[in-house]
C-alpha cells in the first residue's frame, strides 16, 4: 500500500516538473525571440492541462510581440477573467488595446465591476459554501441551538445570494467575443458570397449573439454595428469548451 | 341524320355572321425618340394564327396583349381580336412598317402600310444602353442567347481593380419552358463580376419576328491584370423540349365555331417534354483592354480606389489633447469600387497617429456602383497648437487617367499637451521577428504556472446540481425532525391528550355501569364525564351551579339524579339507564372538549 501511495506521488511530482519544464522552454524561446514558436509552446500548454492565468498572459504577450493584437486581447482579456486582481494583466491589456486602437470597450456598471474583483470560480465556491451550510443550519434547529441556527442560517442565504448574484453578473461575458480578424468582414446574411456591409479592426470587442452555421451574429458595444461575421474571425472571450 | 344536317346548317350560318376583315391602327403618327406609341391590330374573326409584325431596322416592338369583343347585333353574333403593340425606336427617323398579313380560315389578308416619324428627344437614353443598339443578334440555339453592355462612356479601356457598370440581358423565346439554374457568370477568369442585381427585371421584346422573354441584371465589371481580353458572360439554364420520341398527342377536331379559343389548348399540356440543360452565351465578345495603372504621380497614401469620390461630411472634435486618442469619422460618396476606398487620413500625417476603424457602404443603385461609405476610426494628434485639420484620401480618376488627392474642408482645432512626436508609433505592419525581445513596456513573463483554473462557475459542472438538491432535501429533513420533536414534547398537548384519555375511561365506566345495571356506578361516572369535559381545572371540585350554564336541561337533570343518588341515597330505575346513557352521548358531541390540568 505504501508503495502505491509512494508511486502515485512520484508520479504526480513528475508531471508536476514536466509541467513546468515545458513552460520554462516556452519561456526560454520567448526570450531569445521566437515569438511564434513561444506562443505555440503556451497553447500546448493551455490545451494539454487546461487555463492558467500565468500561462495565458504570457501567451498574450507572444502574441503581441508578433503583432497579431487580436489575439493578445484575447488571451490577456482571458487571463483577466481568470485573475481579475492581476495588476500586470490588466496593465498589458491596456497596452495591447491602445496599440490596436481598441479603445471602446464596454464599460460595467458598478455591480459588474465588483463581481468581476473575483473570477466566476472563486464565487461558485462561496456558492458552494453556503449550499453545504444549509443542512448544518436545519442540524442545529435539530440540536435545540436556535440562535446559532438563525445565524447560520443568514449567512448561508447571504452567501448563497450574493454568489449567485455575481455568477449571473459575470455569465454575461461569455457573450463578449474580440475580433481576431483583421479586419473581420461584416455581412448582411450568414453566408460568404452575402454583400459586405464593413469591417472591424482585430482588438475590437462585440456581443456575440445568434449563430447560423459558421456565421455569428454580433454587435460592437455602442450598438451602432451589427451584422454576420465568419466564426474564424472572431473568437469568444470564454471559449465554448471551457479551455 | 337530320340532327347533322341541322347543325351543318348551324355552323355556316354562323361563319357567315362574322365580319371578317382586318385594320392596324396607330395611337400616334410620330413619337420622340425613347417614347413608344401603341399599334392596335384588330382583326374581325379568328385568326388561324397570331399574326407576325415584320422587322424593321432601329424599331423596337413590345407585344401589350390582346383583347376580345363579341356582340350579338340583329340575332348575329360578330367577334374581334385585338393585337396592341408598342412600337417606338430610340433613333429619330421616319419609319415604314410594312403590311401586315394574317390568315383567317385559310385566306390571307393584310393591313395597309403605316408610317411612324420618330423626333429626336433630349432625354435619350445613354448612348451604349439603348435597347435599339442592340445588336440583336440571331440567337445561336433555339433556347436564346445572352447580351450584356459596358458603360464605358468613350473609354475603351478599363482598369485592374476598376468596377464597370455592365446590364446583361438573357432572350429565352416565348414558346419554351426555361428554368435558370443560376445568374450570369464570366466566361474565363480575366474578368469578375460584382453586385449582381438580386430580382432581374423581366419584359418582352420581339427580334426578327420573334417574341422573347428578356431577363436583365445589372452589375459591376471588374478585371484582374492587364492585358486584352474578350469579356463574355454564360447563363446555364435548364430547357424543357417536347421528347421527340414520344407520340404526338392528338388534337381534337375543331368545334362548331371554328375558333381556336373555343378549341381545347389543353392539348400541350400533355404533351410530353424533356428536360435539357443548356448554357447560353453571347454570340460576339467585345475585346476589352485592361491597362495597368500609371506609376508616375502616385499618391503615397494610394489605396487601390479607382472612381470618382468627395467628401460628404466630416465630423472632429474641436478640442484634444496630444497623446490622447479621439474619434473622427467622415462619409464619403460617389461611384466607383468602395471596396478599395481605405479611411481618411488626418492631415498632416506625420503629425497624427492612427487606427484602423470600421466602415460601413450604403449603395444608392442596383449595382452598388455608387453609394456613400461611411469612417469611424481613431487617432492620437501627436502635435499640440490651435491649427487647422483636414482629412485626406486619394483616388485614380479612369476617366481623367490621373491619380486625385481629395481633401476636406479645414476644421480649427485646439490640441493642448505637449509634443509626442518622438512616441509616434511604428507603421501599421507586422514587425519582423527579432532576435532579442522588443517589448520593454508590458509586463514581465510570470515564471511559475500558477494554478489550473476553470472560465466558468462550479454550477456547470454535472455533480453541482444534485449536491444541491441533496443538501437542500437535508436541510429541510432536519427543520421538520425538530419541528416534529417540539410539538411533541408540547406540554399543553401532553395535558390535553390526558385529559382526553382520563374522560374516555370515565365514558367507559358509566358504559360498563349502564349494561350492569349498576344504577350508582353509572350516574357517578356520567357525572365524571360532564366535570373533565366542561372544567378547564380541578374538574373533581366542580359544581352543577358553577357549570350548569355550559350544559343543557337534560345533562344538568342527569347531574342533580347523580347529586341525589349520592348525597340523599334516592334510587333511580335501572331501566332509565340506557336513556341517561344516550343523554350523556349526545351531550359529549354538543359540548366542545377544553384543556384541563394534571391533577
Amino acid at each position: 500500500m505504501n508503495k502505491l501511495i509512494a508511486l502515485f506521488i512520484g508520479l504526480l511530482a513528475a508531471a508536476t516538473l514536466a509541467q513546468a519544464a515545458d513552460f520554462a522552454t516556452a519561456n526560454a524561446d520567448y526570450q531569445a525571440g521566437h515569438f511564434a514558436q513561444a506562443a505555440e509552446q503556451y497553447q500546448e500548454l493551455l490545451k494539454r492541462d487546461g487555463p492558467r492565468a500565468a500561462v495565458l498572459q504570457n501567451l498574450g504577450s507572444a502574441h503581441f510581440q508578433l503583432g497579431d493584437y487580436g489575439q493578445a486581447i484575447l488571451a490577456f482579456e482571458r487571463a483577466k477573467l481568470l485573475d481579475p486582481g492581476s495588476a500586470a494583466i490588466a496593465a498589458d491589456l491596456k497596452l495591447v488595446r491602445e496599440r490596436a486602437g481598441a479603445f471602446h470597450v464596454a464599460e460595467p456598471d458598478r455591480w459588474q465591476a465588483l463581481a468581476a474583483r473575483w473570477p466566476a470560480h472563486h464565487w461558485s465556491l462561496l456558492l458552494l459554501a453556503g449550499v453545504l451550510l444549509l443542512p448544518v443550519t436545519g442540524g442545529l434547529w435539530l440540536l435545540r441551538h436556535k440562535p446559532a441556527a438563525w445565524v447560520v442560517g443568514l449567512c448561508a442565504v447571504v452567501a448563497m445570494g450574493t454568489a449567485c448574484a455575481a455568477i449571473r453578473s459575470l455569465e454575461i461575458k461569455t457573450q463578449r467575443a474580440i475580433v481576431t480578424a483583421n479586419p473581420a468582414t461584416l455581412r448582411l446574411s450568414p453566408f460568404a458570397t452575402a454583400e459586405s456591409k464593413g469591417t472591424l479592426p482585430a482588438g475590437s470587442e462585440v456581443h456575440l449573439g445568434k449563430q447560423t452555421k459558421a456565421y455569428h451574429h454580433i454587435k460592437t458595444p455602442d450598438a451602432t454595428t451589427a451584422g454576420w461575421v465568419s466564426e474564424d474571425e472572431v473568437e469568444p472571450i470564454v471559449p465554448k469548451d471551457g479551455k | 341524320m337530320s340532327t347533322r344536317i341541322l347543325l351543318f346548317i348551324f355552323s355556316m350560318l354562323l361563319s357567315v355572321a362574322y365580319g371578317e376583315g382586318i385594320t392596324a391602327q396607330l395611337s400616334s403618327p410620330s413619337a420622340e425618340a425613347g417614347q413608344g406609341v401603341v399599334l392596335t391590330l384588330r382583326v374581325d374573326g379568328s385568326p388561324d394564327r397570331p399574326p407576325q409584325l415584320p422587322t424593321v431596322k432601329n424599331l423596337i416592338v413590345n407585344t401589350r396583349g390582346t383583347s376580345q369583343n363579341m356582340s350579338f347585333i340583329n340575332g348575329k353574333m360578330s367577334r374581334s381580336v385585338a393585337y396592341n403593340y408598342a412600337i417606338g425606336s430610340n433613333q429619330p427617323g421616319e419609319y415604314l412598317i410594312p403590311a401586315i398579313k394574317v390568315k383567317i380560315n385559310g385566306m390571307e389578308y393584310q393591313t395597309q402600310p403605316l408610317k411612324l416619324t420618330v423626333r429626336a428627344s433630349a432625354n435619350a437614353v445613354p448612348q451604349g444602353m439603348e435597347d435599339g443598339d442592340d445588336t440583336a443578334t440571331k440567337p445561336q440555339s433555339d433556347f436564346g442567347f445572352v447580351e450584356f453592355q459596358m458603360l464605358a462612356n468613350e473609354r475603351k479601356h478599363i482598369y485592374p481593380g476598376e468596377i464597370v457598370p455592365v446590364r446583361i440581358k438573357a432572350y429565352f423565346p416565348m414558346n419554351t419552358r426555361i428554368n435558370l439554374r443560376g445568374n450570369p457568370r464570366p466566361d474565363g477568369s480575366a474578368f469578375t463580376l460584382h453586385n449582381l442585381s438580386d430580382r432581374p427585371q423581366q419584359g418582352r421584346e420581339q427580334i426578327d419576328g420573334k417574341v422573347y422573354t428578356v431577363v436583365t441584371w445589372f452589375g459591376g465589371l471588374s478585371a484582374t491584370k492587364a492585358g486584352k481580353y474578350p469579356a463574355n458572360f454564360v447563363v446555364d439554364v435548364t430547357a424543357q423540349v417536347p421528347d421527340p420520341n414520344a407520340m404526338p398527342v392528338r388534337r381534337p377536331r375543331p368545334g362548331p365555331f371554328n375558333d381556336p379559343f373555343f378549341d381545347n389548348n389543353f392539348a400541350d399540356m400533355f404533351q410530353q417534354m424533356i428536360e435539357k440543360d443548356v448554357t447560353l452565351k453571347c454570340q460576339n465578345s467585345p475585346v476589352v483592354e485592361v491597362r495597368e495603372l500609371p506609376t508616375q504621380g502616385k499618391p503615397e497614401g494610394f489605396t487601390g480606389a479607382i472612381g470618382e469620390f468627395a467628401f460628404e461630411a466630416v465630423n472632429v472634435p474641436r478640442a484634444m489633447g496630444t497623446g490622447e486618442p479621439v474619434q473622427l469619422s467622415a462619409r464619403v460618396k460617389g461611384s466607383g469600387n468602395f471596396a478599395l476606398l481605405g479611411q481618411p487620413t488626418p492631415l498632416p500625417a506625420d503629425e497624427w497617429k492612427t487606427y484602423a476603424g470600421k466602415d460601413d457602404f450604403q449603395p444608392t443603385d442596383i449595382a452598388a456602383f455608387s453609394g456613400a461609405k461611411s469612417f469611424e476610426f481613431s487617432a492620437v494628434p501627436l502635435v499640440p497648437g490651435y491649427k487647422e485639420l483636414r482629412l485626406g484620401f486619394s483616388y485614380f480618376d479612369p476617366n481623367k487617367g490621373e491619380y486625385i488627392e481629395v481633401k476636406s474642408e479645414p476644421f480649427q482645432v485646439n490640441i493642448t499637451g505637449e509634443s509626442k512626436l518622438h512616441e509616434k508609433a511604428e507603421p501599421e505592419t507586422k514587425p519582423e521577428v527579432v532576435k532579442t525581445p522588443t517589448g520593454p513596456q508590458l509586463a514581465p513573463l510570470s515564471e511559475k504556472t500558477g494554478p489550473v483554473c476553470s472560465y466558468r462557475a462550479i454550477t456547470h459542472e454535472p455533480w453541482f446540481a444534485p449536491v444541491a438538491a441533496g443538501s437542500g432535501l437535508l436541510t429541510l429533513c432536519f427543520i421538520a425532525a425538530g419541528i416534529w420533536r417540539e410539538r411533541r414534547e408540547d406540554p399543553e398537548r401532553i395535558a390535553r391528550l390526558e385529559a382526553r384519555a382520563r374522560e374516555a375511561h370515565a365514558l367507559h365506566m358509566a358504559e360498563t355501569a349502564a349494561k350492569q345495571h349498576d344504577v350508582p356506578g353509572f350516574f357517578s361516572a356520567a357525572r365524571d364525564v360532564l366535570r373533565m369535559r366542561v372544567a378547564k381545572d380541578a374538574p373533581n371540585a366542580v359544581t352543577l351551579d358553577e357549570i350548569s350554564n355550559e350544559l343543557s336541561e337534560n345533562a344538568r337533570e342527569l347531574w342533580r339524579v347523580a347529586d341525589r343518588i349520592d348525597y340523599s341515597g334516592q334510587e333511580a330505575p335501572a331501566a332509565e339507564l340506557p336513556h341517561w346513557l344516550d343523554v350523556l352521548k349526545s351531550e359529549l358531541q354538543t359540548i366542545p372538549a377544553k384543556g384541563a390540568a394534571h391533577e
